[in-house]
Order: C-alpha cells, then structure tokens, then sequence
C-alpha cells in the first residue's frame, strides 16, 4: 500500500505538470514530433505490450497467462461485458488483490480491457492511434488518459503482479514520467 | 468444532440416523425427486465400527436383523464412485427378500471375513467387486433367508419348504400368515447356518439388471458426505506435510522457531523425507509450513529429467535383457521371412491418480493402540504395514474405511499416506488428522508407468497377420500394491500386470513372441485404472490399425478378420460400428478410429469420433459396446463406463515430467484435466454374451488412446505413437 | 474492509462478521485465511471442497452475495459483511431442484466434486435460465475426475426445465 501512495504522488505531480502547458510550441514541432515519436516507441509501447498488460487486451475471445502470453487456463472466455460468462465470471477466482495463498492475481474490477482496446499485435503507430482514439479509448482525452494510467488501480496491478509474475519492466512512475512528457510534446504517433 | 457438526462425527447412530435422514431427504421438494413409483428405496451408507449393537441378531458376517426390522448389511467394498456399496449390499438383500427401506449399511472394519473371495485379502480393486463377490453375496443372502424360513416354519409347526421370503416377511405360501424378520431373526439365529444354501430363480429376483437409485448419491449432492478429509475424531489436531520435492531427496533445513511462532502451532514433527507441522486447523498448518522455509536435499535423483530418463528407456528396448513370457509359434522365423514386415515403436507417459480428493487419513495412536479412519481401497495391506511400521499385535490395530471416498483410481490402495499418519499421530500423542495438499498428493503420488512398446508384424502376400513380435520395457505396476509378487519379477523378471492385454490376445495369429524387461527407475509406480491394458492396448490397437492401412484394408473389417472365430467379440464390434455409424462417408478434417481389447474379463469396442483442424482436436463422440457377462445394474455401469471414457482422455492431454529432479505438473493447473467442454458425447451399450461376469470400472479407459489415435490418423492422416497429444502440437478442442 | 471487524488487543487476530446460510456468524482468524477453510474448519460445514488451492479445479465453489466464487482463493477479511451461500444452504433454496436433477439423473460418482458443480451450476441458472449446451460448456469449468459431464449437462437441463415450469406456473415465484 505505501507504494502505492507515494506512486500517486508521483502520478499527481506528473498530472498537473503535463496539464500546466498541454499545447507544444509551434516552432519546435519537428523536434518535439520526433522525441514524441521516440519517447512512445521506447518507452511506452513496450509497457503497453508488456505480458502484464497485454494478457488483457487481447483482441480474441479469452484472456491470457504467462510471459508466454498462453491462452488463459480453465477455458475463461471474454463474455458480454468482458468478465467472463454467465456462471464463470472473472470474479470467481479473482479479487480485489493478490492471493499469495493460491497465486491467483487480483486487483480491483478485474476484467478484459474492451474489444476496442485491444493491442495484441499491432504495431507502434498503430497501437499508438487506439490509445489516443477517444472512440476506442473509452471516451478519453489525453489528460483522463494519464489520469487512468497513472491512478487506476487495475491498470496499476502491472506493476505489482503477485506471486512469481514479472512486473512491467519500466517502473510505473517513470512511466507516468513518460507520458506526461509524450503529451506534453504534442502525443506523435510512430508512423 | 462448530455444535451444528457434532452429531455428524460420532459414528453411526444407527436406524433412528438413517431413517430421519431419509426422511429429511424424501422431505426436500418431495415432488422432485422424481423416483418411479416402481424402484425401490435407498438406504443412506453410514459410518460405523460395523459391530453389532444389543438386540441385533447376527445371521451371518454380512447381515443382520434387529428387533425394530432394521436389516444391517456389512459393506465390505470400498465406494470410489463405481457404485460397488450399492450394487454388492442390494443382491444380498434381493436374494434375502429384505425390503429395501429397511436396509442400513455400515462399513466393513478390516476382518478376513471380508476379504475378497479370489485372492483372500481384503481390497477394492481390479474391476474384480462384483466379479469375485457375487456369488457369495448370493450364498450370504440365501444363507440367512433360509435360517429365517427354518426358525418361521418352526414356529408355524410347518414344513420349511411351504415358506418363502417376501419384503422383510417370512410368509407361509398360500395363507395369509407372516412374520416378521424382526420378530423371528433371534430365533433363526440360533439355527446353524446351511452349508449350501439354494439360491433363488435368477426371475425371482426383484433389482437384479435393474437400475438401483445408488445410495451414496444424495449425500453427495447436500454436502453431508463425510469423506476422509472432512472426518474428525474428538480432540483432532490437523497436520500438514511437505516431503522433498525430488525423489529420495532429503530435508536439510527448516525454520522450527517461525514455525512454532506461527498461529495455531502446536508441534513440528519429522516424517520420512520431509517435516510435519500439527496445528489446530489445516490451513494455520499449511501456513506455518510456508513460513519454515523449508530446505531440499536433491538427493540420488536431483538430476533426474524426462529425455534421460526415456533415453534410458530406449536403451533397454534396444539391448534388453528380456524375458520372455509368450512364445507361440516361431515369430522371430517368421519375420525374418514373412513377404512383408512392419514395425513402429509407442510410447505411453507417466500418468498421475490426481484423485479430486487428495490423500489423507485420521490416525490416534498410543502406545498400545492404532486407529484409523482412511480412505482407503486397501485395508488389509494398511493393516499389515501399520502392525510392521508401529511394531503392534493385531488385536492392537484398527483400520477403518471412510465410507465415502473422492476418488481412488488405485492410488488408494497405498498405504503410504495411513502409514505417515500414523506416525504422526504417534509423535505427537494426540489424534492427527494428516491431509497432503495437492502439490504433496501430485508430487508423492505412485504414478502409471511410462513404457515402450516396439511391435514387429509379419504379414502375408494377401496382407494377413502371420506372426507379432512385441517388446514391452516398463517399470513394476504390482509390486507396491501385492508384495507378494516380488518373487516373480525376481525369479521370472516380469511384472504380469504390465504384461496385460500381450499375454492374451484376443486376435488369431499363428505366430506370437513377447519380450518383457522390467526396468528399474527411481520413481514409485503402480497400478492405475486401466493398469497395464492402458499402455499395452494403446500400442496394440494402434499398431492393427497401422498394418490394416499397409494391407490396404479397413481397420474395422481387418479386426472382424481376426476376429473371425470369435462370435462374442464380433458382436460388439459390430454393434459399436454400427452405433456409431461407421460406413457413413466423413467430412473433410473428420474421422473415426475403432479400438477393441478383451480386458479385465469383459470385452469392449470402442469407436470415436473427431474433427481435427488448427492443431485442435475435438472429440465429438465415443461410442462404447461392451460385453461384461451380464449386467447387474445398468445405470451404474454405464456411468462406469462414461467416466472411464473422460478418464481415459486425460491420459492423452495431460502427462507427468521430471525436471532437475521433480514432477513438473505438481498441481491441477499444469496437470490439466479435461473440462466439460472438450469431453465428447457418450454413447454407451452393454451386449450381454453370456459368458463370464467380468469387470467393468476400468475397461473404458484401455481403448482410448487407441481408438482417439486411430480417429486423428483417419481425420488428419497424421499417425499419433505416443501419447499426449501436446507431443504433437494438438490440443483438445472446447467443442460443445 | 476492516470496518466490521476489531482487533482483539490481547491475540491480534481480528474478527469478522459474515452471514453463512442464512445465519449470522462470527469467527476469529487471520486475516488472509481463505474463505473456504474458514467455512471448513472454523464454520465446520465441510460440504465445500479443497482439491486444489490455486482456483484450478472449482471443488471450493461457493456463493458470495450471489456470484460464484472459488473460496480457496478468496481471504475472510474480503467476506466480511457478506452474504454467503455454501452447498449446505441449497435445500431451502429454488436450487434444490439441481440436487433433486442430480439425484434423478444419478450424476456423482465419488461425489467429491459435485458441491462445487452444483453451486457452480446454480451461479449459471441465475444469470441464464433456460442455458443452452454452449453456455454450459462455457460456464462450468469444475474439474471431475471422474468424468460425470454428460449427466452434470443432463441434470442441469432437467432443473433448468423443473425451475421454469414452477415460475412460469400461477403463483409461482423464486425466493
């Protein structure tokens, strides 16, 4: 829980330095766009498409497991809603946090990410425009976007994964560090 | 222990118990239990040390009547799920003339009354319960029927012959007289017990090859099944046990200390190979083992992994030395000359029990005492390996069944787990209750051998079989169930369960050698349901498939060939083409693969059906014909043999490993068991050919593997030599 | 939530509030024990099942404020103030027309799995009353090994039939 908090810290102060001058300066447009470009491309891509992630934003029918991103165990599937089916929800086995005792993940409002958020399989431009997309994104400016990267507490579980799972790699306050500065330079997708 | 479970734990209460529970039970939306009016009523099967109360009159080992028409019969099989604590109890009680109602079951305590007639000891196993009980079931029923009649017509002043037994009543034919079996049984049971007692007309007979409402089930369905993890005895410490993830490795450390610091701790014992912690409750046990930290020695088999082991394996294929059990005819002449030879080698996998209740067992031992309450299919063999393990008299020694089971598969007829409890128990002078988690149960189990079968064929010009030649290497499957087999694989160097399905075979051919090395491998193996048919039948049934395909002929008509001066066999094979619509043209990506094997005394063709497409394979049907003799409860064999056919699949889906030492799949997540979704739509028939009675609950699983190989090479094109399926890169496909 | 429950000063082990069946209870235990041995050992209703500990197989099955949950992995200190339905609690309930289906149909074997079937069955019945073979197959993924799947299909079909007959009929209603 003390990680957490002082995450969000992080997360606020990343919030409000990002919001403080959204729109990028005409005259450095090309610098910016290619730092932009370079700043998603190595730094946030690879959190997106980081196993801890990505095992829930799949673009199928089910969710997956494992750094080897196999299909989910237990034939769980996606559902209606994206938690699971009628009489095997996600719910079922998973909680609001991890459960050392059985090694089952957990975090608050447990699901599969929807369709629309799917990023199995693309590539950085592409993966870069479905982020941004407020159609696809659930509604999201690029300030809620931060906003939900960097408080939400599922989104967070990435970082703290339970068990013997490998957290997303770059640490999550150096994303939220990342992001804020990708907006900050105009939020250019890769082409 | 919460009140409200108290009454549960005592032991039998006796008639008042099962009568008021089946009174509860008819009570629960009486209207649902939809029984036909026509089948008779269940007794529920309670616990119990099965001795006689006051006022019983014991007629016979097996029955006896109390005064208020309670008729007690001894269960002496162990209920696994086959349905035996129905089936045995309920033809004693038809052959009686006992009312169903009035039947209350108890478990058999270990007793040489209750051994199995065949072998003389007291087990459940090998298909055999109803095979080697039946006719004493009879005798025991008819038995004290006629002590009855005797002590009735005594009374009456009248010729026992002008007597019968109807409905828990010994009634004088042609009159309206009648008493009783509560009123006379004291009487009858001063008589001496007749020495051949006449059995009735099989038409007499009111449940035989009819399907009995099975008396263990709405226990199973309301939670009040006391199975053997659920047992407690007053004053119960609970223990949790971890042992060395490898084989024959050692402890070398642990955290006493934080394990006595843990909540709810109250001793820490060592057993063989690993440590023990006591405590109040399980799970504060199970935790406080988390916390030890416990550390391995990896021992003799640290190293120990799958390709060296196997490659092992392929070496005694290869060099031998083998015995050689079967020699008919001149087959290696034969080979060396036939016009055509063919040959293939198979390879079956380690398979775990993986009963859904994992092992366990209740023991309070004191100085001068051991009992126990397990689950237990081998009471006898606990019996014998407490008395040599605690160093106590017989008279010392008590081994109780629990009634209900979660499983046994063979596994249970182990004692190793009793064995454990009971030392535990005995360290820590209270009663334990010892529970393996499933990590323990998976790693600790005595698993089905992997084996390796090379077959050779000679076949003529016109594609007949004229000689076989089969290799089998495979570790012991008897020896730590039946130590009394240990001369044979000394003296003889075979195991004869791991020969089942080679040393007979139900196919005509000339010529027929099998060679057998019994090979030597560092991990505990034994029976599981299927035994040596398993492996030996997958190998076999494939391998007919692969030389009809050489010889350019059907597989089905090729087996009707060989099988052509079998009457009995064919009938099933035919009846299960049939069912399963054999000559019906396949669509694209679909096919179907026809096994058959006599085993375990029965016969059976099994036919499946696949489609296959992305590396999936869905297994859309299996149809079932088998010949058992006679069928005594349809219901319940067929539910012996629908379960066998699921049993059977998860021996081609999922398989054990070793790493660096130790089992790969040490829980139901890598262990994986079919689900309800890829399992295919059932079809099952009984041919009843008259002949012997033979088993049923493992015959199912002994063709699957072939007639699912023979399927996907009928779909796919692709031939399948070893088993499971994820060595080919295909999976069981969720179909439904 | 800790809300409901206290820390006792002396032991340290708290102690929560939770309706099982119908009844109020109370018990005191660590926080991370899992909900299923709470039910087991302290509660002492051993009809819920361990068979596996990692939320593999489903035996564990129980009903936490009317949604399926495998209780071996869910804490006691996520239970508190719940309402919680375990296979002792079918009887008076609608569902005890699965434990009268699975009696017609004969579905146990060894039994050791099939509380966890029923409840599971019955978090299914709930959401989709009539389901077809598909939502079965999609919805019950309890682990038997003895391979009971065909009747456990059957028997669900037969309540699921029993259970509209008796809605669909005058005056009758669900509790």
């Amino acid at each position: 829980m003390r990680a957490f908090a002082v995450g969000r810290a992080l997360a606020a102060m990343a919030v409000s330095a990002a919001t403080a001058g959204l729109a990028p300066s005409a005259a450095g447009d090309e610098a910016a766009v290619r730092e932009g470009r370079q700043i998603f491309a190595e730094r946030i891509a690879p959190v997106l498409t980081h196993p801890r992630c990505l095992n829930c934003h799949t673009r199928g029918d089910f969710p997956r497991q494992g750094d080897d991103r196999h299909r989910h165990a237990f034939l769980v599937s996606r559902g209606a809603d994206g938690k699971g089916v009628p009489g095997l929800q996600c719910s079922t086995c998973h909680q609001a946090s991890n459960q050392d005792a059985s090694g089952v993940p957990g975090a608050p409002n447990w699901h599969l990410a929807p369709l629309t958020m799917a990023w199995e399989d693309l590539p950085a431009g592409e993966l870069c425009r479905v982020l941004k997309d407020p159609a696809k994104n659930g509604g999201r400016d690029l300030e809620a976007l931060l906003r939900h990267m960097s408080g939400d507490a599922l989104v967070r579980w990435g970082w703290q994964p339970g068990a013997q799972r490998r957290p997303v790699s770059l640490p999550h306050d150096q994303f939220v560090v990342a992001l804020s500065r990708w907006i900050e330079l105009g939020a250019a997708c890769p082409m | 222990m919460a009140p409200d479970c108290a009454d549960r734990f005592a032991g039998c209460d006796g008639p008042e118990l099962s009568r008021r529970r089946f009174i509860e039970l008819i009570g629960h939306g009486s209207g649902a239990l939809l029984l036909s009016a026509s089948w008779p009523a269940w007794a529920a099967v309670v616990d119990g040390s099965g001795a006689a109360r006051s006022g019983e009159a014991g007629l016979n080992a097996w029955v006896r009547v109390a005064p208020d028409e309670t008729v007690t019969i001894v269960v002496s099989q162990a209920e696994i799920g086959q349905g035996i604590s129905t089936t045995l109890p309920s033809l004693l009680a038809d052959e009686l003339g006992a009312s169903w109602s009035s039947v209350r079951l108890v478990t058999a305590p270990y007793d040489p009354a209750y051994r199995n007639p065949r072998l003389n000891w007291m087990f459940t196993g090998n298909s055999e319960s109803v095979q080697s009980f039946y006719d004493l079931m009879r005798a025991m029923g008819a038995a004290a029927r006629d002590m009855l009649v005797r002590a009735a017509a005594s009374h009456w002043r009248i010729d026992p012959q002008m007597c019968a037994t109807s409905e828990g009543f010994v009634v004088e034919r042609g009159s309206q007289r009648r008493i009783s079996f509560g009123r006379i049984a004291s009487a009858a049971a001063q008589l001496d017990p007749p020495r051949n007692p006449t059995l009735r007309a099989d038409a007499e007979l009111r449940w035989l090859g009819r399907a009995m409402p099975r008396v263990d089930v709405p226990a199973k369905v309301d939670g009040s099944a006391v199975f053997g993890i659920d047992y407690a005895v007053p004053g119960m410490l609970i223990a949790a046990v971890r042992t060395s993830p490898t084989v024959g490795g050692s402890l070398r450390s642990y955290d006493e200390a934080a394990a006595r610091r843990s909540p709810g701790v109250k001793a820490v014992v060592a057993v063989p190979g690993g440590v023990a912690v006591v405590a109040d409750t399980f799970w504060r046990a199970r935790r406080a083992l988390a916390v030890m930290k416990c550390e391995f020695e990896g021992g003799p088999n640290a190293a120990l992994d799958s390709p060296a082991l196997m490659a092992q394996f392929r070496a005694r294929l290869e060099q031998g030395p083998f015995a050689t059990p079967v020699q008919q005819g001149d087959a290696l002449r034969k080979l060396a000359q036939g016009a055509r030879t063919l040959t293939a080698d198979y390879e079956n996998p380690f398979l775990a029990h993986a009963t859904m209740e994992p092992m366990n067992c209740t023991a309070h031992v004191t100085a001068l005492r051991c009992e126990v309450w397990a689950p237990t299919q081998g009471q006898e063999l606990a019996f014998f390996a407490l008395k040599s393990a605690l160093g106590l008299e017989d008279k010392q020694i008590a081994v109780n069944r629990t009634p209900y089971i979660g499983g046994g598969f063979g596994r249970r007829l182990i004692p190793d787990f009793i064995v454990q409890a009971a030392l535990i128990s005995r360290a820590v002078g209270a009663p334990v209750k010892t529970i393996w988690d499933r990590e323990e149960d998976l790693r600790r189990d005595q698993f089905r051998p992997a084996t390796l079968v090379r077959l050779r064929a000679a076949l003529d010009g016109a594609g007949l079989l004229q000689a076989l030649h089969a290799r089998v290497v495979s570790p012991t499957i008897l020896l730590p169930v039946f130590p009394g087999i240990a001369p044979v694989l000394r003296d003889q160097k075979i195991d004869p369960s791991a020969l089942e399905g080679m040393t007979e075979w139900p196919y005509e051919v000339e010529h027929r050698r099998v060679d057998f090395h019994l090979m030597d491998v560092p991990i505990p193996t034994s029976v599981l349901r299927a035994t040596g048919y398993g492996p030996n039948i997958f190998a076999l049934e494939s391998f007919i498939d692969e030389i009809a395909a050489a010889a350019g002929v059907d597989p089905l008509a090729y087996r009707q060939r060989l099988l052509a001066a079998n009457p009995r066999a064919l009938r099933v094979l035919e009846r299960a083409a049939a069912l399963a619509e054999w000559q019906k043209p396949r669509a694209s990506g679909a096919g179907k693969g026809v096994a058959f094997a006599a085993a375990f005394g029965s016969l059976i063709a099994q036919v499946t059906d696949v489609a296959v497409s992305d590396g999936q394979v869905h297994v859309k049907r299996v149809v079932s014909v088998v010949d058992c003799g006679r069928v005594l409860d349809p219901l319940i064999a067929a539910a012996g043999i629908e379960g066998g056919v699921v049993f059977g699949l998860a021996g081609c889906k999922s398989e054990i490993t070793f790493e660096q030492g130790r089992v790969v799949q040490d829980n139901l997540n890598r262990y994986v068991m079919p689900y309800l979704a890829e399992s295919p739509e059932l079809i099952t028939e009984f041919v009843e050919g008259g002949g012997k009675l033979g088993g049923v609950g493992e015959v199912s699983p002994v063709t699957v593997a072939a007639s699912l190989a023979n399927a996907i090479y009928a779909a796919s094109g692709e031939r399948l030599r070893s088993m499971p399926l994820s060595r080919h890169g295909l999976t069981l496909g969720a179909w439904r | 939530m800790m809300t409901a429950g206290h820390r006792d000063e002396e032991l340290l082990v708290p102690t929560y509030r939770l309706t099982v069946n119908g009844r109020a209870r109370v018990v005191q235990v660590e926080a991370a024990t899992p909900l299923l041995w709470v039910i087991r050992e302290q509660l002492g209703l051993t009809g819920t099942k361990f068979g596996c500990g990692v939320a593999a197989c489903g035996a564990c099955t129980v009903h936490v404020d009317g949604g399926a949950v495998r209780s071996c992995s869910f804490p006691i200190e996520a239970a508190s103030g719940k309402s919680i339905m375990t296979i002792e609690g079918i009887a008076p309930t609608r569902w005890r027309a699965l434990q009268a289906a699975w009696i017609a149909e004969q579905v146990p074997q060894c039994g050791y799995c099939q509380s966890g079937m029923i409840m599971s069955a019955a978090a299914l019945l709930s959401e989709i009353p009539r389901p077809t073979r598909a939502d079965i197959a999609a919805a019950i993924t309890n682990v038997c090994r003895c391979g009971t799947y065909q009747r456990v299909e059957k028997a669900i079909m037969r309540a699921a039939a029993a259970l509209d007959a008796t809605t669909s009929a005058p005056g009758g209603a669900a509790p």
